[in-house]
Protein backbone atom coordinates (compact mmCIF):
# COMPACT_ATOMS: atom_id res chain seq x y z
CA UNK A 1 0.00 0.00 0.00
CA UNK A 2 3.12 2.38 1.15
CA UNK A 3 4.40 1.59 -1.99
CA UNK A 4 1.52 2.26 -4.36
CA UNK A 5 1.18 5.67 -2.43
CA UNK A 6 5.04 6.39 -2.91
CA UNK A 7 4.02 5.97 -7.03
CA UNK A 8 1.07 7.81 -6.79
CA UNK A 9 2.68 11.26 -4.85
CA UNK A 10 5.71 11.19 -7.22
CA UNK A 11 4.05 11.31 -9.95
CA UNK A 12 1.51 13.81 -8.55
CA UNK A 13 4.77 15.92 -7.83
CA UNK A 14 6.47 15.40 -11.20
CA UNK A 15 3.39 16.66 -12.69
CA UNK A 16 2.36 19.59 -11.13
CA UNK A 17 6.26 20.63 -11.59
CA UNK A 18 5.69 20.04 -15.58
CA UNK A 19 2.76 22.25 -14.86
CA UNK A 20 3.99 25.21 -13.58
CA UNK A 21 7.42 25.29 -15.45
CA UNK A 22 5.70 24.88 -18.96
CA UNK A 23 2.14 25.13 -18.74
CA UNK A 24 1.01 25.95 -22.00
CA UNK A 25 2.84 22.53 -22.87
CA UNK A 26 1.51 20.91 -20.21
CA UNK A 27 -2.51 21.53 -20.18
CA UNK A 28 -3.42 23.44 -23.29
CA UNK A 29 -6.53 21.90 -24.73
CA UNK A 30 -5.42 23.13 -28.37
CA UNK A 31 -3.54 25.25 -30.08
CA UNK A 32 -3.20 29.10 -29.17
CA UNK A 33 -4.61 31.67 -31.75
CA UNK A 34 -1.87 33.15 -33.22
CA UNK A 35 -2.98 36.86 -31.57
CA UNK A 36 -2.64 35.78 -27.91
CA UNK A 37 0.81 33.77 -28.75
CA UNK A 38 2.13 36.00 -25.92
CA UNK A 39 0.03 34.79 -23.57
CA UNK A 40 0.80 31.18 -24.00
CA UNK A 41 2.36 30.88 -20.37
CA UNK A 42 0.30 32.92 -18.50
CA UNK A 43 -3.39 31.37 -18.67
CA UNK A 44 -4.87 33.21 -15.94
CA UNK A 45 -4.73 36.69 -18.44
CA UNK A 46 -7.66 34.88 -19.70
CA UNK A 47 -9.11 32.30 -17.75
CA UNK A 48 -10.46 33.19 -14.06
CA UNK A 49 -11.10 29.77 -11.26
CA UNK A 50 -14.23 27.95 -12.54
CA UNK A 51 -15.73 30.23 -14.96
CA UNK A 52 -13.42 29.87 -17.68
CA UNK A 53 -12.49 32.68 -20.08
CA UNK A 54 -14.90 35.06 -18.53
CA UNK A 55 -15.88 38.13 -20.69
CA UNK A 56 -14.52 40.28 -17.67
CA UNK A 57 -11.07 39.37 -18.81
CA UNK A 58 -11.62 39.89 -22.80
CA UNK A 59 -12.77 43.09 -22.69
CA UNK A 60 -9.82 44.03 -20.27
CA UNK A 61 -7.97 44.06 -22.96
CA UNK A 62 -10.35 44.51 -26.03
CA UNK A 63 -12.48 47.77 -25.96
CA UNK A 64 -15.84 46.52 -27.46
CA UNK A 65 -16.61 49.77 -29.28
CA UNK A 66 -13.03 49.68 -30.83
CA UNK A 67 -13.49 46.15 -32.19
CA UNK A 68 -12.55 46.30 -35.93
CA UNK A 69 -11.47 49.49 -35.62
CA UNK A 70 -8.15 49.41 -33.04
CA UNK A 71 -6.05 46.85 -32.04
CA UNK A 72 -5.83 45.76 -28.14
CA UNK A 73 -3.14 48.10 -28.13
CA UNK A 74 -5.14 51.10 -29.12
CA UNK A 75 -3.62 51.40 -32.26
CA UNK A 76 -5.58 52.35 -35.65
CA UNK A 77 -6.17 49.24 -37.96
CA UNK A 78 -4.78 49.75 -41.29
CA UNK A 79 -7.92 48.85 -43.18
CA UNK A 80 -10.69 48.95 -40.51
CA UNK A 81 -13.56 46.61 -40.41
CA UNK A 82 -17.09 48.32 -40.20
CA UNK A 83 -18.57 44.93 -40.29
CA UNK A 84 -16.61 43.33 -37.42
CA UNK A 85 -17.49 46.81 -35.65
CA UNK A 86 -21.49 46.66 -36.68
CA UNK A 87 -21.35 43.17 -35.28
CA UNK A 88 -19.73 43.36 -32.37
CA UNK A 89 -21.47 46.58 -30.68
CA UNK A 90 -24.75 44.75 -31.05
CA UNK A 91 -23.92 41.92 -29.00
CA UNK A 92 -22.54 43.87 -26.24
CA UNK A 93 -24.96 41.86 -24.13
CA UNK A 94 -23.73 37.92 -24.59
CA UNK A 95 -20.16 36.36 -23.22
CA UNK A 96 -17.42 36.36 -25.77
CA UNK A 97 -16.97 32.75 -25.53
CA UNK A 98 -20.78 32.17 -27.08
CA UNK A 99 -18.72 32.62 -30.34
CA UNK A 100 -15.02 32.67 -29.78
CA UNK A 101 -12.74 29.72 -28.54
CA UNK A 102 -9.10 30.74 -28.42
CA UNK A 103 -7.58 26.99 -27.88
CA UNK A 104 -8.65 26.06 -31.92
CA UNK A 105 -5.38 26.56 -33.98
CA UNK A 106 -3.79 29.69 -35.24
CA UNK A 107 -5.70 30.87 -37.70
CA UNK A 108 -8.39 33.58 -36.03
CA UNK A 109 -11.26 32.19 -38.25
CA UNK A 110 -11.00 28.88 -36.65
CA UNK A 111 -11.25 30.85 -33.24
CA UNK A 112 -14.61 31.99 -34.15
CA UNK A 113 -16.48 28.72 -35.00
CA UNK A 114 -18.22 28.70 -31.63
CA UNK A 115 -20.33 31.61 -33.63
CA UNK A 116 -24.00 30.83 -34.29
CA UNK A 117 -26.46 33.14 -35.24
CA UNK A 118 -28.60 32.11 -32.08
CA UNK A 119 -26.49 34.52 -30.27
CA UNK A 120 -27.39 37.70 -32.03
CA UNK A 121 -29.92 40.16 -30.91
CA UNK A 122 -33.51 39.72 -32.97
CA UNK A 123 -32.70 43.36 -34.98
CA UNK A 124 -29.24 41.87 -35.87
CA UNK A 125 -30.55 38.94 -36.99
CA UNK A 126 -33.12 40.03 -39.17
CA UNK A 127 -30.75 42.25 -41.14
CA UNK A 128 -28.68 39.78 -42.89
CA UNK A 129 -27.41 42.28 -45.21
CA UNK A 130 -25.89 44.14 -42.12
CA UNK A 131 -22.90 41.37 -42.35
CA UNK A 132 -23.48 39.49 -45.19
CA UNK A 133 -23.83 42.49 -47.95
CA UNK A 134 -21.77 41.31 -50.41
CA UNK A 135 -23.00 38.10 -50.87
CA UNK A 136 -26.17 39.49 -51.61
CA UNK A 137 -26.30 37.44 -55.47
CA UNK A 138 -26.27 40.13 -58.13
CA UNK A 139 -28.98 38.55 -60.54
CA UNK A 140 -32.36 39.57 -61.85
CA UNK A 141 -33.62 37.16 -58.80
CA UNK A 142 -32.12 39.03 -56.01
CA UNK A 143 -32.79 42.32 -57.14
CA UNK A 144 -36.42 41.94 -57.48
CA UNK A 145 -36.92 40.98 -54.24
CA UNK A 146 -36.49 42.81 -51.06
CA UNK A 147 -33.09 42.29 -48.43
CA UNK A 148 -35.39 40.04 -46.37
CA UNK A 149 -33.16 37.20 -46.98
CA UNK A 150 -34.54 35.07 -44.37
CA UNK A 151 -38.37 34.59 -46.41
CA UNK A 152 -36.56 32.29 -48.57
CA UNK A 153 -33.09 31.21 -46.73
CA UNK A 154 -32.65 29.84 -43.50
CA UNK A 155 -29.68 30.88 -41.48
CA UNK A 156 -27.88 27.07 -41.15
CA UNK A 157 -27.53 26.95 -45.03
CA UNK A 158 -27.91 29.53 -47.82
CA UNK A 159 -28.24 26.48 -50.56
CA UNK A 160 -31.31 24.95 -48.88
CA UNK A 161 -33.69 28.11 -49.63
CA UNK A 162 -37.38 27.97 -50.40
CA UNK A 163 -38.36 30.51 -53.23
CA UNK A 164 -42.18 31.98 -52.77
CA UNK A 165 -43.20 33.38 -56.67
CA UNK A 166 -45.65 36.18 -53.98
CA UNK A 167 -42.52 37.27 -52.91
CA UNK A 168 -42.39 39.30 -56.58
CA UNK A 169 -45.53 41.37 -55.69
CA UNK A 170 -48.02 41.83 -58.87
CA UNK A 171 -45.02 43.22 -60.56
CA UNK A 172 -45.40 41.83 -64.42
CA UNK A 173 -42.40 40.12 -64.32
CA UNK A 174 -41.69 37.54 -67.33
CA UNK A 175 -40.75 34.38 -66.43
CA UNK A 176 -38.02 33.84 -68.65
CA UNK A 177 -35.72 36.52 -66.78
CA UNK A 178 -34.93 33.98 -64.75
CA UNK A 179 -36.11 30.11 -66.17
CA UNK A 180 -34.05 31.40 -69.00
CA UNK A 181 -33.60 28.15 -71.74
CA UNK A 182 -36.42 26.57 -69.54
CA UNK A 183 -39.33 27.05 -72.25
CA UNK A 184 -39.49 23.32 -74.37
CA UNK A 185 -38.16 23.40 -77.88
CA UNK A 186 -42.09 21.82 -79.05
CA UNK A 187 -44.63 22.84 -81.17
CA UNK A 188 -46.95 24.13 -78.28
CA UNK A 189 -44.47 26.67 -77.04
CA UNK A 190 -41.83 27.60 -80.38
CA UNK A 191 -44.78 29.21 -82.03
CA UNK A 192 -45.75 31.54 -78.81
CA UNK A 193 -45.27 35.32 -79.26
CA UNK A 194 -43.33 36.39 -76.63
CA UNK A 195 -46.00 38.52 -74.90
CA UNK A 196 -47.73 35.25 -74.15
CA UNK A 197 -47.18 34.71 -70.53
CA UNK A 198 -46.24 31.53 -68.71
CA UNK A 199 -48.57 31.82 -66.32
CA UNK A 200 -51.79 31.83 -68.30
CA UNK A 201 -51.21 27.77 -69.05
CA UNK A 202 -48.85 27.42 -65.84
CA UNK A 203 -48.99 28.25 -62.54
CA UNK A 204 -45.82 29.41 -60.02
CA UNK A 205 -46.55 26.15 -58.11
CA UNK A 206 -45.24 23.49 -60.93
CA UNK A 207 -44.90 23.50 -64.79
CA UNK A 208 -47.16 20.05 -64.75
CA UNK A 209 -50.17 19.98 -65.16
CA UNK A 210 -50.07 23.08 -67.11
CA UNK A 211 -54.21 24.37 -67.50
CA UNK A 212 -53.85 24.97 -71.30
CA UNK A 213 -57.07 24.96 -72.51
CA UNK A 214 -57.82 23.96 -76.06
CA UNK A 215 -61.49 23.99 -75.93
CA UNK A 216 -60.98 27.79 -76.35
CA UNK A 217 -59.58 27.45 -80.07
CA UNK A 218 -61.34 24.24 -80.57
CA UNK A 219 -63.09 21.44 -78.69
CA UNK A 220 -62.41 17.61 -79.23
CA UNK A 221 -65.04 15.07 -80.11
CA UNK A 222 -64.99 11.77 -81.26
CA UNK A 223 -64.56 12.60 -85.03
CA UNK A 224 -61.74 15.07 -83.98
CA UNK A 225 -59.21 13.58 -81.33
CA UNK A 226 -56.44 15.42 -79.79
CA UNK A 227 -53.70 13.65 -81.31
CA UNK A 228 -51.85 16.63 -82.62
CA UNK A 229 -50.87 15.64 -85.87
CA UNK A 230 -54.64 14.86 -87.69
CA UNK A 231 -54.50 18.87 -87.63
CA UNK A 232 -51.11 20.39 -87.19
CA UNK A 233 -48.85 19.65 -89.57
CA UNK A 234 -45.88 21.89 -88.64
CA UNK A 235 -44.43 19.82 -85.57
CA UNK A 236 -42.51 23.08 -84.74
CA UNK A 237 -45.28 25.45 -85.05
CA UNK A 238 -48.42 24.68 -83.42
CA UNK A 239 -50.13 27.70 -84.33
CA UNK A 240 -50.55 26.34 -88.07
CA UNK A 241 -53.48 23.81 -88.28
CA UNK A 242 -55.23 22.69 -91.45
CA UNK A 243 -58.86 21.27 -91.43
CA UNK A 244 -58.20 19.74 -94.59
CA UNK A 245 -56.46 16.95 -93.71
CA UNK A 246 -59.46 15.32 -93.53
CA UNK A 247 -61.75 13.88 -96.60
CA UNK A 248 -65.07 15.45 -95.13
CA UNK A 249 -63.56 18.97 -95.52
CA UNK A 250 -62.71 19.52 -98.89
CA UNK A 251 -61.27 22.81 -100.07
CA UNK A 252 -63.82 23.27 -103.09
CA UNK A 253 -66.77 22.65 -100.95
CA UNK A 254 -65.97 24.41 -98.18
CA UNK A 255 -65.26 27.19 -100.63
CA UNK A 256 -68.43 26.59 -102.46
CA UNK A 257 -70.49 26.48 -99.52
CA UNK A 258 -69.26 29.63 -97.53
CA UNK A 259 -69.06 31.57 -100.94
CA UNK A 260 -72.61 30.64 -101.43
CA UNK A 261 -73.42 32.44 -97.61
CA UNK A 262 -71.69 35.22 -98.67
CA UNK A 263 -68.82 34.98 -96.67
CA UNK A 264 -65.16 35.21 -98.26
CA UNK A 265 -62.86 35.17 -95.37
CA UNK A 266 -62.87 31.67 -94.33
CA UNK A 267 -59.12 30.45 -94.30
CA UNK A 268 -59.31 30.47 -90.44
CA UNK A 269 -61.76 28.32 -89.91
CA UNK A 270 -61.91 28.28 -85.82
CA UNK A 271 -62.38 31.66 -85.61
CA UNK A 272 -66.10 31.01 -86.23
CA UNK A 273 -65.95 26.37 -86.21
CA UNK A 274 -65.18 26.12 -82.34
CA UNK A 275 -66.20 22.09 -82.83
CA UNK A 276 -66.99 19.94 -84.99
CA UNK A 277 -70.54 20.24 -84.05
CA UNK A 278 -72.17 22.13 -87.55
CA UNK A 279 -75.31 23.28 -85.82
CA UNK A 280 -73.08 25.80 -83.12
CA UNK A 281 -72.35 28.17 -85.66
CA UNK A 282 -76.01 28.98 -86.53
CA UNK A 283 -77.40 28.28 -82.85
CA UNK A 284 -74.90 30.94 -81.82
CA UNK A 285 -75.84 33.36 -85.04
CA UNK A 286 -79.77 33.11 -83.73
CA UNK A 287 -79.16 33.65 -80.23
CA UNK A 288 -77.13 36.67 -81.38
CA UNK A 289 -79.87 37.78 -83.11
CA UNK A 290 -82.70 37.49 -80.59
CA UNK A 291 -80.10 39.08 -78.11
CA UNK A 292 -80.86 42.12 -80.48
CA UNK A 293 -83.92 42.21 -80.87
CA UNK A 294 -83.86 41.66 -84.87
CA UNK A 295 -85.59 37.95 -84.90
CA UNK A 296 -86.54 37.03 -88.41
CA UNK A 297 -90.19 35.80 -87.60
CA UNK B 1 0.34 -27.87 -29.27
CA UNK B 2 2.02 -24.28 -29.29
CA UNK B 3 -0.58 -23.21 -31.56
CA UNK B 4 -3.23 -24.42 -29.19
CA UNK B 5 -1.48 -22.50 -26.79
CA UNK B 6 -1.57 -19.26 -28.14
CA UNK B 7 -5.23 -19.05 -29.46
CA UNK B 8 -6.23 -20.25 -26.30
CA UNK B 9 -4.48 -18.25 -23.92
CA UNK B 10 -2.44 -15.15 -25.46
CA UNK B 11 -4.92 -14.45 -28.01
CA UNK B 12 -8.44 -13.32 -26.26
CA UNK B 13 -6.29 -10.48 -24.57
CA UNK B 14 -4.51 -9.17 -27.40
CA UNK B 15 -8.11 -9.33 -29.33
CA UNK B 16 -9.39 -6.99 -26.52
CA UNK B 17 -6.39 -4.75 -26.47
CA UNK B 18 -6.98 -4.37 -30.26
CA UNK B 19 -10.14 -4.14 -30.54
CA UNK B 20 -10.04 -1.27 -27.82
CA UNK B 21 -7.71 0.58 -29.95
CA UNK B 22 -9.49 0.30 -33.22
CA UNK B 23 -13.31 0.83 -31.63
CA UNK B 24 -11.91 3.91 -30.34
CA UNK B 25 -10.61 4.71 -33.95
CA UNK B 26 -13.83 4.21 -35.39
CA UNK B 27 -16.35 5.73 -32.61
CA UNK B 28 -14.10 9.03 -33.10
CA UNK B 29 -14.71 8.69 -36.90
CA UNK B 30 -18.28 8.29 -36.70
CA UNK B 31 -18.70 11.09 -34.14
CA UNK B 32 -16.67 13.82 -36.74
CA UNK B 33 -19.06 12.44 -39.53
CA UNK B 34 -21.92 12.87 -37.74
CA UNK B 35 -20.96 16.09 -36.13
CA UNK B 36 -21.23 14.67 -33.05
CA UNK B 37 -17.87 15.22 -32.08
CA UNK B 38 -18.93 17.29 -28.97
CA UNK B 39 -20.26 13.99 -27.02
CA UNK B 40 -16.45 13.15 -26.95
CA UNK B 41 -16.11 15.94 -23.96
CA UNK B 42 -18.94 13.66 -22.09
CA UNK B 43 -17.37 10.63 -22.77
CA UNK B 44 -14.78 11.80 -20.69
CA UNK B 45 -16.96 12.01 -17.17
CA UNK B 46 -18.68 9.42 -18.23
CA UNK B 47 -15.55 6.89 -18.96
CA UNK B 48 -14.07 8.29 -15.36
CA UNK B 49 -16.94 7.40 -13.32
CA UNK B 50 -17.31 4.00 -14.72
CA UNK B 51 -13.39 3.40 -14.15
CA UNK B 52 -13.93 4.66 -10.60
CA UNK B 53 -16.57 2.35 -10.20
CA UNK B 54 -14.78 -0.48 -11.42
CA UNK B 55 -12.45 0.14 -8.19
CA UNK B 56 -15.72 -1.64 -5.96
CA UNK B 57 -13.52 -4.82 -7.11
CA UNK B 58 -10.41 -3.32 -5.34
CA UNK B 59 -11.56 -2.25 -2.10
CA UNK B 60 -13.80 -5.36 -1.75
CA UNK B 61 -10.74 -7.45 -1.84
CA UNK B 62 -8.56 -5.51 0.52
CA UNK B 63 -11.97 -5.46 2.91
CA UNK B 64 -13.06 -2.16 2.99
CA UNK B 65 -16.42 -3.31 1.62
CA UNK B 66 -18.69 -6.75 2.07
CA UNK B 67 -21.08 -6.12 -1.04
CA UNK B 68 -21.43 -8.45 -3.31
CA UNK B 69 -19.08 -11.85 -4.65
CA UNK B 70 -15.15 -11.28 -5.35
CA UNK B 71 -15.36 -13.26 -8.51
CA UNK B 72 -18.62 -11.27 -10.21
CA UNK B 73 -17.06 -7.88 -8.73
CA UNK B 74 -13.83 -9.29 -11.01
CA UNK B 75 -16.03 -9.63 -13.73
CA UNK B 76 -16.76 -5.81 -13.49
CA UNK B 77 -13.54 -4.36 -12.37
CA UNK B 78 -12.54 -5.96 -16.40
CA UNK B 79 -15.67 -4.70 -18.05
CA UNK B 80 -16.13 -1.66 -16.53
CA UNK B 81 -11.98 -0.80 -16.91
CA UNK B 82 -12.29 -1.74 -20.52
CA UNK B 83 -15.44 0.32 -21.51
CA UNK B 84 -14.55 2.91 -19.64
CA UNK B 85 -10.78 3.10 -20.62
CA UNK B 86 -12.49 2.41 -24.75
CA UNK B 87 -14.65 6.02 -24.07
CA UNK B 88 -11.58 8.24 -22.03
CA UNK B 89 -9.73 7.11 -25.37
CA UNK B 90 -12.21 8.67 -27.77
CA UNK B 91 -12.95 11.63 -25.26
CA UNK B 92 -8.63 12.20 -26.06
CA UNK B 93 -9.68 11.46 -29.31
CA UNK B 94 -6.31 11.69 -31.75
CA UNK B 95 -4.86 14.74 -30.66
CA UNK B 96 -1.48 15.40 -29.36
CA UNK B 97 -1.78 18.53 -27.24
CA UNK B 98 -0.89 18.55 -23.98
CA UNK B 99 1.68 16.06 -21.87
CA UNK B 100 -0.41 15.54 -19.07
CA UNK B 101 -3.61 14.39 -20.10
CA UNK B 102 -1.81 12.70 -23.02
CA UNK B 103 0.67 10.94 -20.36
CA UNK B 104 -2.60 9.99 -18.37
CA UNK B 105 -4.30 8.58 -21.62
CA UNK B 106 -1.09 6.78 -22.21
CA UNK B 107 -1.26 5.59 -18.59
CA UNK B 108 -4.43 4.13 -19.19
CA UNK B 109 -3.57 2.67 -22.25
CA UNK B 110 -0.72 0.83 -20.49
CA UNK B 111 -3.06 -0.11 -17.64
CA UNK B 112 -5.64 -2.10 -18.99
CA UNK B 113 -2.65 -3.66 -21.02
CA UNK B 114 -1.02 -5.21 -17.81
CA UNK B 115 -4.89 -5.90 -16.20
CA UNK B 116 -5.30 -8.00 -19.78
CA UNK B 117 -1.90 -9.43 -18.89
CA UNK B 118 -3.40 -10.27 -15.28
CA UNK B 119 -6.45 -11.76 -16.59
CA UNK B 120 -4.59 -14.24 -18.94
CA UNK B 121 -1.78 -15.00 -15.89
CA UNK B 122 -5.22 -15.07 -13.36
CA UNK B 123 -6.36 -18.19 -16.40
CA UNK B 124 -3.37 -20.03 -16.43
CA UNK B 125 -2.56 -20.06 -13.18
CA UNK B 126 -6.25 -21.73 -12.45
CA UNK B 127 -5.30 -24.12 -14.82
CA UNK B 128 -2.51 -24.95 -13.31
CA UNK B 129 -3.75 -25.36 -9.76
CA UNK B 130 -6.74 -28.02 -11.20
CA UNK B 131 -4.13 -29.89 -12.32
CA UNK B 132 -2.21 -29.93 -9.54
CA UNK B 133 -5.02 -31.01 -7.71
CA UNK B 134 -5.94 -33.75 -10.13
CA UNK B 135 -2.90 -35.22 -10.09
CA UNK B 136 -3.06 -35.26 -6.03
CA UNK B 137 -6.23 -36.36 -5.91
CA UNK B 138 -4.89 -39.53 -8.08
CA UNK B 139 -2.08 -39.90 -5.32
CA UNK B 140 -5.47 -41.07 -2.88
CA UNK B 141 -4.95 -37.98 -0.46
CA UNK B 142 -7.46 -36.95 1.74
CA UNK B 143 -9.59 -33.79 0.87
CA UNK B 144 -7.68 -32.42 3.79
CA UNK B 145 -4.36 -33.20 2.72
CA UNK B 146 -5.01 -31.95 -0.82
CA UNK B 147 -5.96 -28.28 0.28
CA UNK B 148 -2.77 -28.14 2.57
CA UNK B 149 -0.67 -29.00 0.12
CA UNK B 150 -2.13 -26.86 -2.51
CA UNK B 151 -1.88 -24.04 -0.25
CA UNK B 152 1.43 -24.29 0.16
CA UNK B 153 2.16 -24.94 -3.65
CA UNK B 154 -0.33 -22.02 -3.95
CA UNK B 155 0.96 -20.87 -7.44
CA UNK B 156 -1.79 -18.81 -8.22
CA UNK B 157 -1.48 -16.50 -5.05
CA UNK B 158 2.06 -16.34 -6.26
CA UNK B 159 1.69 -15.38 -9.73
CA UNK B 160 -1.18 -12.96 -9.20
CA UNK B 161 1.06 -11.33 -6.39
CA UNK B 162 3.99 -10.62 -8.70
CA UNK B 163 1.70 -9.09 -11.21
CA UNK B 164 -0.21 -6.97 -8.98
CA UNK B 165 3.58 -5.39 -7.73
CA UNK B 166 3.43 -4.38 -11.47
CA UNK B 167 -0.46 -3.29 -11.97
CA UNK B 168 -0.71 -1.25 -9.14
CA UNK B 169 1.62 1.52 -9.60
CA UNK B 170 1.13 1.68 -13.05
CA UNK B 171 -2.55 2.30 -12.06
CA UNK B 172 -1.21 4.58 -9.29
CA UNK B 173 0.38 6.62 -11.94
CA UNK B 174 -2.47 6.63 -14.47
CA UNK B 175 -4.57 7.85 -11.06
CA UNK B 176 -2.16 10.35 -10.00
CA UNK B 177 -2.45 11.65 -14.14
CA UNK B 178 -6.01 11.55 -14.72
CA UNK B 179 -6.50 13.69 -11.23
CA UNK B 180 -4.17 16.24 -12.41
CA UNK B 181 -6.31 16.59 -15.59
CA UNK B 182 -9.76 16.63 -13.71
CA UNK B 183 -8.42 19.29 -10.87
CA UNK B 184 -6.81 21.59 -14.06
CA UNK B 185 -9.56 20.85 -15.92
CA UNK B 186 -11.83 21.85 -13.02
CA UNK B 187 -10.10 25.03 -12.33
CA UNK B 188 -10.01 26.00 -16.10
CA UNK B 189 -13.02 25.16 -17.47
CA UNK B 190 -15.92 26.77 -17.65
CA UNK B 191 -18.96 25.44 -15.70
Amino acid sequence: MKRTLIFFSVTILIGLTVVFLFPYYAINPGVLVKGHSNLRNNCFACHSIGSGAPTENCIACHNLSEIGIKTSAGALIEKPNSKTSQLHKSVADIQCYNCHTEHNGLSLENATLNFTHSVLPKQTLNNCVGCHLDKKPANYLHNSVSSDCSACHIIESWKQAEFKHELLGEKNIDCRNCHTNKIPDDGIHKGLANNIRCLQCHSTNAWKPSTFDHAKYFRFDKNHPSDCSSCHNLKENFKSYTCYNCHEHKPSEISNKHLEEGIKDFDNCVKCHRSGDEDELKRKENRNKRDRGDDDD
Amino acid sequence: MALKFVFSKIVPSIFLFISLLLLTILIDYLLHLSGFVWVGKYLGIVGTLIIISSFIYSLRKRKLIQIGTPKRLLQNHELFGWSGALMILVHGGIHFNAIIPWLALFAMIVVVASGLTGKYLLKEAKESLKEKQIELKSKNLSPDEIEKELFYNSLLVDTMQKWRKVHMPLTMIFAALALLHIIITLLLWRW
